[in-house]
């Protein structure tokens, strides 16, 4: 009997082609515009993860400035912006002092400076984030470079520069501008070495290393008198517990800081976990604002169902007369309802794997799709046609035999 | 054998002061194999008493006994499968689906029974065979003639092999031409041993009959037999006086009587 129905769905899909297809839209718009999101969502919390965990678990990161508060419930009380962009609470004696820790196999810094990089060929270039640093940068950070070297001890005061994968394409145009020179606030920096390419991603949250102008600190200060340290990395030695020494680190410049606690620091695990929470939120958030348009969906379902019904009266009259039950009629109904659903929800699946597919040929979006979300959007589907099918369908299998019959 | 047995039967429509007796205390046995024609003007209860035959509704009172099963008070479910098992149905204006081709619509009401649509379409192909449609299977309705979609109804009304057939003014939307052809298949059908009843306003319809029943104002006011070809005068119908239907069974029963008695002594 349930095979029949579908059948006799199908038939009456295919009688009105154009309506059947027009009641679905709102369906395969609903379900596309759902797993399309999740899809993005997912992608971008990859993509941003996985540049995170870039970063090795054994680095303790300081920055300066304290940039919000957490209330007694754990929620963030005030945010403060100057921790962002004012002058660094942070100094070369606590670098010092870090390095004197136990437990601290080697500590970099990076300070911000203003300004851009430019030649000759692209002289308005502003795509270049440009660092001060120290020798072991690469390997606190675990940078690897793809051509060239870094710059030694005996090089702090040299003119040259560590740059990023998208620098070297974009100011030089290939992919080994070794030796080329480029200019930063007037000064000419000689090009020694360039970073192997790091994942990007979408939003970029943090400092995209392809970007990166790195120069010693000794001509960052020739550059522009006082440093500004950024951010201050540190890594813990093997054997050591990360959150026993951040503790330390945390004690040391509580103390150099006279009590005062204007730094915070950031640990990978952290860090990751707080994204993950951050982007798993924003994704839900907006799919559910998209499964709105699921529910309109399913209301268009039911009004052209009950139009369809009662267009159909007399027919619903005959079936009955010649022996179909009430319950008949409404399993007839409420499948015609699904089958149109459950196909509105598989064209909707087949319109966001093209258009994922085409984010991800055009854009830098990564966008993933699992299984899961397949399932559950065609799932959901399926149920939006059974819920709004309801009301149609007992309409139909409630008709008078004799009334129905007299329909015209 | 009776196959329809109506005791008392009344029907009531509205509520409160705004109530209409549509059949009032309406007593009926009809035989199996028995072609009866139901006449009467508009308004007399023809269709309510065809409806409540037909299992479509159901009588405010009596009880009616079909196919040795008391029927009165089934709720609807029970009488769609009643309708389904027992009753085939046969209408003015056909009332084929049109999105069905004829083979589907003819095992349509199969189909409430679960069978397999091979099945179910073998048997349709049969009878259609039968009616000699055989070949306009996969047509559609709008395909057909007045009197061939009309034969197609009546394949369908035969497919689940019922007790009962009911036609309500079955060549009422057809031709002089076809309403014969109809009228002779009907006929056919009748002496294969089934009972047909027939609503008509078309007295010459009532040739093919064996019994004419004639309504008017909820009752039964004539029921009379009728010869082979004969033919009921309306007028003198209506116009003779009203019969008792408690005697009129009566004699019915006597006559029943004495028939087998003779069968039993031949």
């Amino acid at each position: 009997m349930i095979m029949t129905n579908i059948k006799m769905a199908q038939s009456s899909i295919k009688v009105s082609k154009v309506r059947s297809l027009l009641t679905m839209l709102g369906v395969v718009i609903g379900v596309a515009s759902v797993v399309m999101i999740v899809a993005l969502g997912e992608g971008v919390k990859n993509q941003v993860l996985s540049q995170i965990s870039q970063l090795d678990k054994n680095v303790i990161a300081i920055r300066p400035g304290k940039a919000f508060d957490v209330g007694r419930t754990g929620g963030i009380t005030h945010v403060n912006i100057s921790s962002a962009v004012g002058t660094s609470t942070l100094s070369e004696s606590d670098v010092s002092s870090i390095k004197a820790l136990p437990g601290i196999t080697s500590v970099s810094y990076s300070a911000m400076i203003t300004g851009i990089a430019s030649t000759i060929d692209a002289p308005n270039y502003a795509n270049a984030t440009i660092m001060a640093t120290l020798p072991q940068n690469p390997n606190v950070l675990g940078q690897k470079l793809e051509f060239g070297e870094f710059f030694g001890e005996n090089d702090m005061k040299a003119n040259t520069a560590v740059i990023g994968s998208n620098i070297a394409a974009d100011l030089f145009k290939i992919r080994d501008p070794i030796g080329r020179v480029m200019t930063i606030r007037g000064v000419e920096f000689t090009v020694r070495g360039v970073l192997a390419i790091n994942p990007e991603n979408p939003l970029n949250i943090g400092t995209n290393f392809n970007n990166a102008v790195y120069i010693p600190v000794g001509a960052g200060k020739d550059l522009v008198g006082n440093l500004q340290i950024s951010e201050l990395d540190a890594k813990v030695a093997k054997g050591y517990s990360v959150n026993q020494v951040s503790d330390k680190i945390h004690q040391t410049i509580l103390s150099n800081h006279r009590g005062e606690e204007d730094f915070s620091i950031v640990k990978q695990a952290e860090y990751l976990n707080a994204t993950n929470q951050v982007f798993g939120l924003l994704t839900n958030l907006v799919a559910a604002i998209a499964a709105i348009s699921l529910l309109v969906g399913g209301i268009g379902i039911m009004n052209i169902m009950l139009a369809s019904v009662s267009e159909r009266t007399r027919e619903i009259g005959v079936r009955k007369a010649v022996g179909a039950t009430n319950n008949q009629i409404l399993s007839q109904f409420l499948i015609e309802a699904t089958v149109i659903s459950v196909f509105g929800g598989v064209l909707g699946v087949l319109l966001s794997l093209l258009t994922t597919f085409a984010i991800r040929l055009t854009t830098t979006i990564r966008p993933s799709l699992s299984l899961t979300t397949i399932l559950i959007a065609t799932g959901v589907s399926t149920l939006v046609g059974i819920i709004f099918g309801m009301a149609p369908a007992i309409q139909a299998a409630r008709k008078d035999p004799i009334e129905a019959l007299r329909y015209e | 054998m009776s196959i329809i047995k109506l005791e008392h039967i009344s029907k009531v429509y509205g509520f409160g002061n705004a109530t209409t007796l549509a059949l009032d205390d309406i007593s009926l046995t009809v035989d199996k194999g028995e072609f009866v024609a139901i006449m009467g003007p508009s308004g007399s209860g023809k269709s309510t008493l065809l409806n409540i035959i037909g299992l479509l509704d159901r009588a405010s009172q009596g009880t009616y006994v079909l196919d040795n099963r008391n029927v009165s008070r089934l709720r609807s479910n029970a009488r769609a499968k009643a309708r389904r098992d027992k009753i085939g149905f046969v209408f003015q204006s056909f009332n084929l689906l049109p999105r069905m081709t004829v083979i589907e619509n003819v095992a349509l009401p199969l189909a409430y029974r679960g069978m397999t649509t091979l099945r179910r379409l073998h048997r349709a192909d049969q009878i259609l065979e039968k009616i000699g449609l055989q070949s306009r299977e996969y047509y559609y309705p709008r395909q057909l003639s007045g009197g061939q979609t009309q034969k197609v109804a009546i394949a369908r009304a035969l497919v689940n092999r019922p007790s009962l057939i009911i036609a309500d003014e079955p060549t009422g939307n057809l031709d002089s031409a076809s309403s014969e052809v109809i009228m002779e298949l009907l006929s056919e059908i009748h002496h294969g041993e089934n009972t047909i009843i027939m609503v008509t306003h078309n007295p010459d319809l009532t040739a093919y009959a064996n019994r004419v029943i004639y309504m008017r104002d909820g009752r039964i006011h004539q029921d009379k037999d009728l010869k082979k070809h004969e033919t009921a005068d309306i007028k003198e119908l209506h116009n003779a006086p009203s019969v008792d239907e408690e005697q009129l069974i009566a004699v019915r029963n006597a006559k029943a009587k004495k028939k087998l008695a003779k069968a039993a002594i031949k």
